[in-house]
């Protein structure tokens, strides 16, 4: 049974995305979408045609660096990884997403009790 | 089981990275894959799983589109950033690369400075005389109207004529008259008789350029009618002087030649046109300088109806022309009126010089040029090290030449932007002799067209100059120049690019010096023209009567009577003239004379000759001969017969081979009829307009018989002319406080100031082309310099063969001299193609004088000579030992 998917604004995307890579290893878009499914056990499935935008974005902004290599099946594909830039916005954005999450809750506890 | 990203890095390295286009598509088909793959796996079969990818996938098209968009725009954004990053490497690595050769760089910048700044200044001058418009409103429909008598341009025309060619035309939206010259007038009830100018002009004038008074208004329509209340409108700068700029000098009274008139405006200060004058009266109809049509006084200018055409205009007035010479067949049977847009009209004067300066400030920037590109191909010689290991270290040539051609900007930017602020300053010694004042430009300072120009000037000097270098400097031979043996051995490119430029420069130069020289020669020959009286220790000045009690002519023939009696009482004077009009400075006046009693056939053939009212001993005063009968003399009163002495040439005319005593001669006053004078004196010609104008024929007249209110004194004098000044002053003072003194000068002075002109422009020249030899010898110094410092081996193998050493310096001094030899040759050809522009700047002598020519030539081979002689001596002591050994 799959879960609802759920439509995700751009911004958090590309959070999902920065947090995929923050482990340092390069990916290829593919891999990004299959470790976001696998991580949320298939509660995000993120939109294909949504994806590979946002990575050429980030790149475009200095976020990701991307380059050629061979897959484990031998075929050509396009490798992503973070730059020193997009780590201290992984980092940003990790600090925003707690800050946010908290505030909500918050809100959501209040009216609980109300 | 995946490669480990080490290993995936290391065969990416083997990859030929894909562009955008195909990367993008190679990413999206990649992705398809995986997922047809994960299908396949989930038990798809493969036609199922590919619809279904691509299903899952959504708009591929879209996204391919957009991912490419992304792309493309990143690597534009980045290849700009490595450009400008690049760009500013070579930017630092210039000026460091300038600033470890300050001297070098400093001579380079100034004299391209001075080159760049020459050519700025002399753009903005040009730019503001010919291309700026007027400051008028429409300024393209302003003509400007001038008389012809046999289709020359008079340039004036008679008020009568004007009054019909106004109210018979319909090309013009107005056409306005103002007179063509100025008048002095006494303006008294201050302090002290002050003596200011003025001019008239038709009331339409100012309407029709446009002018706005800042205080009180222009002329009314009855204004221009005679008996109207006396109106007046004053410059900005006499009402700033008289009235301090306050708005109650409107409708203020002031009395001028005795005479009350109202102030009725005030002239903007920006405004010029023409004439700078103090006071404008109204043009009237049956006042001054009106009545007679065979009196030429007045300029025309018109505002032409929109679309109507300038040709249109002419034809309409042809017509009109026609139709005059018809009716007034005595006055008007040769007469034409010229048009001209007005513009054109008032540049036709001074574009040959401007033309001229302007070839010859771009020749001075060339040559600077040439020198600085010379400079530039020797160093660049010694750079080849330099050059070499860069070239080993991976620059590609095109990087290099990118490099070495920054320089030459960054150089040329900053010798543009000291040029530009020397260019202000030689804006004000441009305009000091080239007087566009008439335009309505007395300053021009800075402006944007200027910058612009500036701006582009510089890139391209920095292309002629820096160009060569930086392709000859690409040529590099790594293994030679590393290892420095470049000196010796560098290829023939460098000297043949600088021999070139040497001739080059030689030619531009002859080409300035020849035109210097023409200049000169003309000059001289005009300064040493006899004007036909003698010049030195002559004391000049202007006593104008003013006043009722001066209404009478016998009043001021009494008033000049004795103020000559007490100048001559004045120790140190040796004789005393006055005449009305001054030679040399004061032309005009001239009225048709002939002979009564032989009359020519057609009126219009009637000649005009100067009407000069003088007293008894002006000929003596100022050294002109009395050829025949006797000079003007007390004795010539109202009361006996009418007299006149005519000039040589007059006498020559008038009645040829005969003797001209006791004939008689008619003049013209502008009666019905004309007034008859009997000869009794022929004296010498002398030049009345100018030193460059033919005398033409004069008329002396008794001062008792015709007394002007203004007369020009003229003192011989034992000293110091000046020192009788104040004595002068003194006598007229003491008879009348109310009549200035003006116009005190040397009679030297006014000639000298009369052709000052011309002498600032052969100064000028001269001072371009003794640059330009300057630059030329430095620039031959340093090519025969580079070529014995070449060629130090050889000739030390010479030597050592017994070769003498004037065969070493004739070596050298031959290879000069035949780079001279070409350049003259250039020169001259190239000044024999300037001549038409060069002959109207002539006076006396022509585009092709000969003498000029090999003067110059020679003057120039001696120069080159001297240049030639210092690399010629290093050569002789070329010690063939040291020679052979260096390596």
């Amino acid at each position: 049974m799959t879960a609802p998917t759920v439509n995700l604004l751009q911004g958090t995307l590309e959070f999902l995305i920065l947090k995929t890579l923050g482990s340092g290893e390069s990916r290829h878009g593919f891999a990004i979408l299959r470790w976001i499914r696998d991580a949320t056990d298939g509660a995000l499935i993120v939109e294909e045609g949504a994806l590979y935008p946002a990575l050429h974005r980030m790149e475009r902004r200095g976020w990701l660096r991307s380059d050629w290599g061979l897959s484990e099946k031998n075929r050509k594909s396009k490798y992503y990884e973070l730059t020193v830039k997009g780590r201290k916005q992984l980092e940003k954005e990790e600090t925003d997403w707690a800050s946010y999450v908290a505030a909500v809750e918050k809100i959501a506890a209040a009216t609980d009790g109300r | 089981m995946s490669a480990s990203p080490r290993l995936r890095r290391f065969f990416s390295l083997w990859l030929r990275r894909p562009g955008v286009r195909e990367g993008v598509d190679l990413e999206i088909e990649h992705h398809l894959r995986e997922r047809v793959d994960e299908l396949i796996a989930g038990g798809m079969t493969p036609g199922e799983a590919h619809s279904e990818a691509r299903r899952q996938f959504g708009d591929i098209e879209g996204v391919r589109d957009t991912c490419q968009r992304i792309d493309r725009s990143r690597m534009r954004r980045d290849r700009g950033e490595e450009i400008m990053s690049s760009i500013m490497q070579d930017i630092r690595y210039a000026l460091r690369s300038l600033a470890k050769a300050p001297a070098f760089t400093a001579v380079v910048v100034l004299t391209l400075a001075v080159g760049i700044g020459a050519n700025v200044a002399m753009f903005s001058v040009t730019d503001a005389a010919m291309l700026q418009a007027l400051p008028f409103p429409e300024p393209e429909r302003l003509v400007l109207g001038r008389a012809t008598f046999n289709s020359f341009p008079n340039p004036m025309a008679s008020g009568p004529d004007y009054y019909d060619y106004r109210d018979q035309s319909g090309s013009f939206e107005t056409l306005s008259a103002i007179l063509g010259f100025t008048m002095d007038v006494t303006l008294t009830g201050g302090d002290e008789p002050e003596r200011i100018s003025g001019t008239f002009a038709s009331v339409d004038l100012f309407p029709a350029l446009g002018v706005e008074p800042p205080a009180g208004r222009l002329f009314s329509a009855d204004e221009a009618e005679q008996g109207s209340p006396p109106a007046a409108i004053i410059g900005s700068g006499f009402w700033l002087r008289r009235f301090g700029g306050s708005p109650d000098a409107v409708g203020q009274t002031i009395t001028v030649n005795a005479f009350p008139v109202t102030v009725v405006g005030v002239l903007p200060t920006d405004f010029h046109f023409l004439h700078e004058v103090d006071l404008w009266l109204p043009m009237q109809d049956g006042g001054s300088f009106t009545g007679v049509r065979r009196f030429h006084n007045w300029l025309m200018v018109g505002r032409l109806k929109d679309g109507v055409t300038l040709q249109q205009a002419q034809s309409e007035v042809d017509v009109i022309s026609r139709r005059l010479a018809e009716a007034y067949p005595e006055s008007n049977e040769t007469k034409g009126l010229l048009l001209t847009g007005l513009q054109e009209a008032l540049l036709e004067s001074y574009r040959p010089s401007l033309l001229m300066l302007m070839g010859a400030v771009v020749l001075v920037l060339l040559i600077a040029c040439g020198n600085v590109a010379s400079l530039l191909l020797a160093r660049a010689s010694t750079r080849r090290t330099e050059v070499a290991v860069r070239a080993a270290m991976g620059a590609s040539a095109s990087r290099i030449a990118r490099q070495l051609f920054t320089e030459s900007m960054v150089t040329a930017l900053g010798a543009g932007v000291l040029g530009t602020v020397l260019a202000l300053w030689f804006q004000g010694m441009i305009l000091s002799f080239v007087d566009i004042g008439e335009l309505g430009i007395t300053e021009i300072g800075m402006s944007a067209p200027m910058l612009a120009f500036a701006l582009a000037l510089s890139l391209v000097t920095a292309l002629v100059f820096g160009g060569m270098p930086a392709l000859s400097g690409t040529r590099v031979d790594l293994v030679d120049d590393l290892k420095g043996a470049g000196k010796m051995s560098a290829g023939r490119g460098g000297t043949r690019m600088r021999s070139t430029l040497v001739i080059a420069q030689v030619a531009l130069s002859i080409v300035l010096l020849i035109g210097s020289g023409l200049l000169i020669r003309s000059f001289a020959r005009l300064r040493g023209v006899d004007p036909g009286f003698r010049t030195e220790n002559l004391l000049t000045a202007e006593i104008g009567l003013a006043g009722a009690q001066y209404a009478e002519a016998e009043a001021r023939i009494q008033f000049f009577d004795g103020i000559v009696e007490e100048i001559h009482a004045i120790p140190g004077v040796l004789g005393v003239g006055a005449i009305t009009h001054l030679p040399i400075r004061d032309p005009g006046n001239n009225v048709r004379s002939w002979d009564p009693d032989n009359p020519p056939p057609n009126p219009n053939d009637i000649r005009y000759a100067f009407l000069r009212p003088v007293f008894p001993g002006y000929f003596d005063a100022m050294g002109i001969p009395l050829l025949a009968g006797r000079d003007l003399e007390d004795t010539d009163t109202p009361e006996s017969p009418l007299v006149v002495a005519i000039n040589e040439s007059m006498a020559e005319y008038l009645f040829p081979g005969e003797s001209p005593l006791g004939r008689r001669v008619a003049v013209d006053h502008g009666g019905e009829e004309p007034t008859l004078y009997e000869v009794v004196g022929v004296v010498g010609d002398v030049r009345m307009s100018s030193l460059a104008q033919d005398p033409r024929y004069a008329t002396y007249f008794s001062y008792r018989q015709r007394p002007a209110g203004t007369m020009q004194i003229a003192i011989r004098t034992q000293g110091d002319p000046f020192s009788l000044a104040a004595p002068l002053r003194a006598a007229v003072w003491d008879r009348d406080r109310d009549i200035p003194v003006e116009r005190l000068a040397t009679m030297e002075e006014v000639v000298s100031r009369s052709i000052s002109g011309r002498r600032v422009i052969m100064v000028t020249l001269t001072l371009f082309s003794s640059v330009a030899l300057f630059l030329a010898a430095i620039g031959l110094y340093g090519v025969l310099a580079y070529y014995v410092s070449r060629r130090v081996r050889e000739i030390g193998i010479r030597v050592a063969l017994g070769a003498s050493s004037s065969s070493v310096v004739h070596l050298v001094l031959r290879r000069g001299l035949t780079l001279v030899a070409i350049g003259i040759v250039l020169g001259v050809g190239g000044a024999f193609a300037a001549t038409r522009l060069t002959q109207q700047l002539l006076y006396g002598v022509e585009a092709t004088d000969p003498l000029t020519f090999i003067t110059v030539s020679v003057f120039f081979a001696g120069v080159a000579l001297v240049a030639s002689l210092l690399p010629a001596w290093r050569a002789m002591r070329v010690d063939p030992m040291e020679a052979l050994q260096a390596e």
